[in-house]
């Protein structure tokens, strides 16, 4: 195979995603226990044999760099092998906080020039998915293609949400759009490009002289075609899911829980280890009282209680008599005795006081985010305290870091937002 | 400076565990599986990372793949560094005095020049064979303040076990006047942990003079009881969890204990540091459990997918129970396929098992030894050794055998009767 450079795009912040990325690019979002998002496209280049990765992080890049490491867990260390984050850096005169994708990667060219590869292979950290990039990457080779770009065929209701295609029959490009209202095809972008150097180099320089978004999506692609480059598809049939909002974060979290999800083994998607506590995870001890069933759950979680259709981190521990129902539970938080969980989110190292009822009432969507959370769903910040009898309807949000004083009454209303 | 700076580790990591029988006839005992996810040897190597002990040499000798694959370069263990590491020290060939190992001092006595190049202060000498937690620093800093030559640990034990242990008999101020080993009508029930702590100038005299001049191999037969009344002899007192799993019947109780709040054995406090297990693949999942799962007071590894019953049990990564099948009281390795409607009671099944659709292993509530190694196994419980296949419907007994790799299906077998063993 063609010397291939995978480049990551990292490190975009999503608004949308509001108390879950307050802190941490989408990337590093928790997803199915023990994973972050960004795990699903490295280890897809890994497994295409791709050697050298470039990592494209600008936005609160600290959970990432700490959880890429030197790319051991990917095998990305050896001689010829490499996973490097590339942040934005001082040069000479020309540069600067990434503007948009296209910049980011106009600005890492010496990067890519290094190791002068034939094909550039560009993927978006915040998808999940496992594809196998080699059967792309051949047509890409054989059409002797400028670009090659992956779409999956989406429901005609949700194209608008994507930038859509229509191949002809040599699977060439021949329209593209990017989230119209009515768009004229269903095959939507997996924002999954593979460039031939030459025309990405070229390209590329042709955009930070004269770009204005400075994005792939928006400039590259749409001149690329007006000019009649050779531009193909390749469409891609598998789960592939983008959590855009708050609400399909948690349904593509749930999506592992369904009699068809994705066979995680088979996926062979890989993680970084390390705890990066002292101690490594215990496996997870359930006790005597212990309820589970139709869960994940993964190492050093203690179940007391009852875990029913729900995703437990590492860490978390859910005391005697709580019950936690179809809900995502992330790293280390801790359900007193007595509470109930049901289907809420819980981040990182929040902690339900005794009692607490997180999740009742009717479901409605939260009265300043509906736009991203909708469903019902209570989503819980990173690191807050619920106290210890509190009861929190469905569609809420608090913020990151909440304690005890931040709740005013004994009662949070549905729909409604605690922040400080 | 920690006083566990200038002390070197020496590990025996030989062990031949007999008594585990088929669990330990193609590892050596340290690198036999413990708690879901650990080998033996993890909680001593733990136990030198907490205690600050910064270059371990670790002699193999029976059996060593599994552990060198496990301890690999010890980084797990955070002995990666400049000054910090894990030198493995196989037996080898020399001019004149090199040989397999004769006992514990004859394998310390043949690294000397591996001791020597480091210039050491102290050496202690450790066994990967126990599951405790115990802080040596505190140990080597006693050793330094009372001026012993040689400290030993030491800690209670039933006085009817007393024969299967070095014992000691130490005066007020913990000074050791007698050391007896391994002999009935014990005058102490204070046992040697097999922990010691030498000054290295006094561990080479003492090598020399009775090693070097072929008198005997063994600290606690030979090197001991000759430093008595020549030296001071410290005993360091120890108190807590302790226990050799030598035994089938010792290592199902111990594995059990990480299940008890009130055993002493906490995993988690413990803070043992393992090798991650990463599987046949390079990566593990989470554990899922099915709409059907009922698991209770058990420990569960990385991606097992569980889908029956498991109750009072151990699960290593990548354990399969599938619908209806029933585990209760055992231990099952990695990668053991439980089939549809088995059941699997007070058993022990080594890795990458086979146990088609409702077998039965280690049913009833026979009382019969197993014929064979009636010493091993009396207690009720069966083992299965690594990679045997159970054919569907097939009944194995209690205090059975069914050694690596067997394929009963093969064999024709139906049923195993209680105390039975079958070898390839």
């Amino acid at each position: 195979m063609a010397k291939i450079v995978g480049m990551v795009l990292a490190g975009g912040r999503v608004d949308e995603l509001l108390v879950l990325t307050a802190k941490r690019p989408k990337s590093a979002l928790p997803m199915w226990g023990m994973y972050r998002i960004i795990d699903f496209v490295l280890s897809n280049m890994m497994r295409a044999g791709i050697d050298v990765v470039g990592v494209l992080s600008q936005y609160r890049p600290h959970s990432l760099n700490t959880h890429l490491l030197n790319g051991e867990p990917w095998d990305y260390v050896g001689r010829s092998r490499a996973l490097r984050v590339l942040s934005p850096f001082k040069g000479a005169d020309d540069s600067d906080w990434y503007k948009g994708t296209a910049d980011a990667l106009y600005q890492n060219l010496a990067f890519i020039e290094r190791y002068a590869p034939e094909t550039v292979l560009v993927a978006s950290a915040d998808h999940v998915y496992a594809m196998d990039y080699r059967p792309m990457l051949q047509q890409h080779a054989a059409n002797g293609a400028d670009l090659t770009i992956a779409f999956k065929r989406v429901p005609r209701e949700q194209a608008h949400l994507y930038g859509t295609a229509v191949l002809d029959a040599s699977r060439r490009v021949t329209v593209y759009q990017e989230k119209v209202r009515h768009p004229e095809g269903d095959l939507a972008s997996l924002t999954v490009y593979a460039f031939s150097t030459r025309c990405l180099v070229e390209r590329l320089r042709q955009n930070a002289r004269d770009g204005q978004t400075f994005q792939v999506y928006s400039e590259i692609i749409p001149r690329m075609l007006q000019e009649s480059a050779r531009v193909f598809g390749w469409v891609f049939d598998g789960y592939w899911q983008y959590a855009r909002t708050l609400d399909t974060y948690y349904e593509t979290n749930m999506d592992i829980l369904k009699d068809d999800a994705p066979d995680l083994s088979a996926w062979g998607i890989r993680t970084n280890l390390n705890p990066g506590t002292l101690g490594d995870p215990t496996p997870a001890l359930f006790r005597p009282a212990a309820k589970v069933s139709a869960s994940l759950i993964c190492c050093d979680a203690v179940v007391e209680g009852t875990v029913e259709r729900s995703i437990l981190s590492p860490g978390v521990v859910v005391e005697r008599g709580a019950v936690v129902r179809d809900s995502v539970v992330m790293h280390r938080s801790r359900i007193a005795e007595g509470v109930t969980v049901d289907r809420a989110i819980l981040d990182k190292d929040v902690h339900v006081g005794k009692d607490a009822r997180v999740g009742c009432g009717d479901a409605v969507p939260n009265r300043l985010h509906p736009e991203t959370l909708s469903s019902g769903v209570t989503v819980i910040g990173k690191g807050s305290r619920v106290p210890a009898g509190l009861r929190i309807g469905r569609g809420c949000i608090v913020y990151p870091d909440m304690r005890e004083a931040s709740f005013l009454q004994t009662e949070v209303p549905s729909g409604s937002v605690v922040s400080a | 400076m920690r006083p566990a700076r200038d002390t070197l580790v020496m590990l025996l990591a030989g062990g031949v565990g007999s008594r585990l029988n088929i669990l330990a006839s193609e590892r050596a005992k340290p690198a036999v599986p413990f708690g879901g996810g650990f080998r033996i040897i993890d909680f001593t190597l733990s136990n030198v990372m907490h205690s600050g002990l910064e270059l371990v040499g670790l002699l193999t000798q029976y059996r060593p793949l599994s552990l060198m694959d496990h301890v690999r370069n010890g980084e797990p263990w955070d002995l990666v560094g400049r000054a910090r590491g894990v030198r493995i020290l196989p037996p080898h060939t020399g001019k004149a005095d090199s040989d397999w190992y004769k006992g514990t001092a004859d394998a310390i006595y043949q690294n000397l020049v591996f001791m020597a190049d480091r210039k050491p202060d102290k050496v202690i000498i450790l066994s990967g064979d126990h599951i405790y937690r115990m802080d040596y620093e505190q140990m080597i800093a006693a050793h330094e303040s009372r001026g012993a030559a040689l400290t030993i640990a030491a800690m209670p034990v039933p006085w009817e076990e007393t024969q299967r242990f070095g014992v000691m008999v130490a005066n007020d101020d913990g000074w050791i006047t007698e050391f007896q080993e391994k002999v009935k009508n014990a005058k102490s029930n204070l046992a040697s942990m097999g922990v010691y702590v030498f000054n290295f100038a006094v561990l080479m005299e003492e090598l020399h003079a009775v090693v070097g001049a072929k008198k005997g191999y063994d600290f606690g037969k030979d090197i001991i009881p000759g430093m008595l009344g020549r030296r001071p002899l410290l005993c360091y007192p120890f108190r807590g969890y302790w226990r050799d799993v030598g035994t089938i019947k010792s290592y199902h109780e111990a594995n059990m204990d990480c299940l008890d709040p009130a055993s002493g054995l906490d995993l988690r406090a413990w803070e043992i540091r393992t090798a991650p297990d990463v599987g046949p693949t390079g990566e593990r999942s989470p554990t899922r459990l099915g709409n059907s799962a009922s698991v209770s007071n058990s420990l569960v590894g990385r991606g097992c997918v569980i889908e029956g019953k498991v109750a009072h049990s151990i699960l290593f990564p990548g354990v399969i129970v599938r619908p209806g099948a029933v585990v209760r009281d055992s231990i099952i390795m990695q990668d053991t396929v439980v089939g549809r409607g088995c059941q699997v009671a007070y058993s022990i099944i080594d890795k990458h098992c086979r146990l088609s659709d409702d077998a039965l292993i280690g049913v009833g509530t026979g009382t019969t030894a197993n014929h064979d190694f009636p010493a091993h196994l009396d207690c009720g419980i069966s083992v299965v050794g690594k990679g045997v296949v159970v054919p569907a419907g097939v009944r194995v007994g209690r205090n059975c055998i069914i050694g690596p790799g067997v394929n009963l299906d093969r064999r024709g077998l139906t049923t195993v009767a209680d105390g039975e063993t079958v070898r390839v």
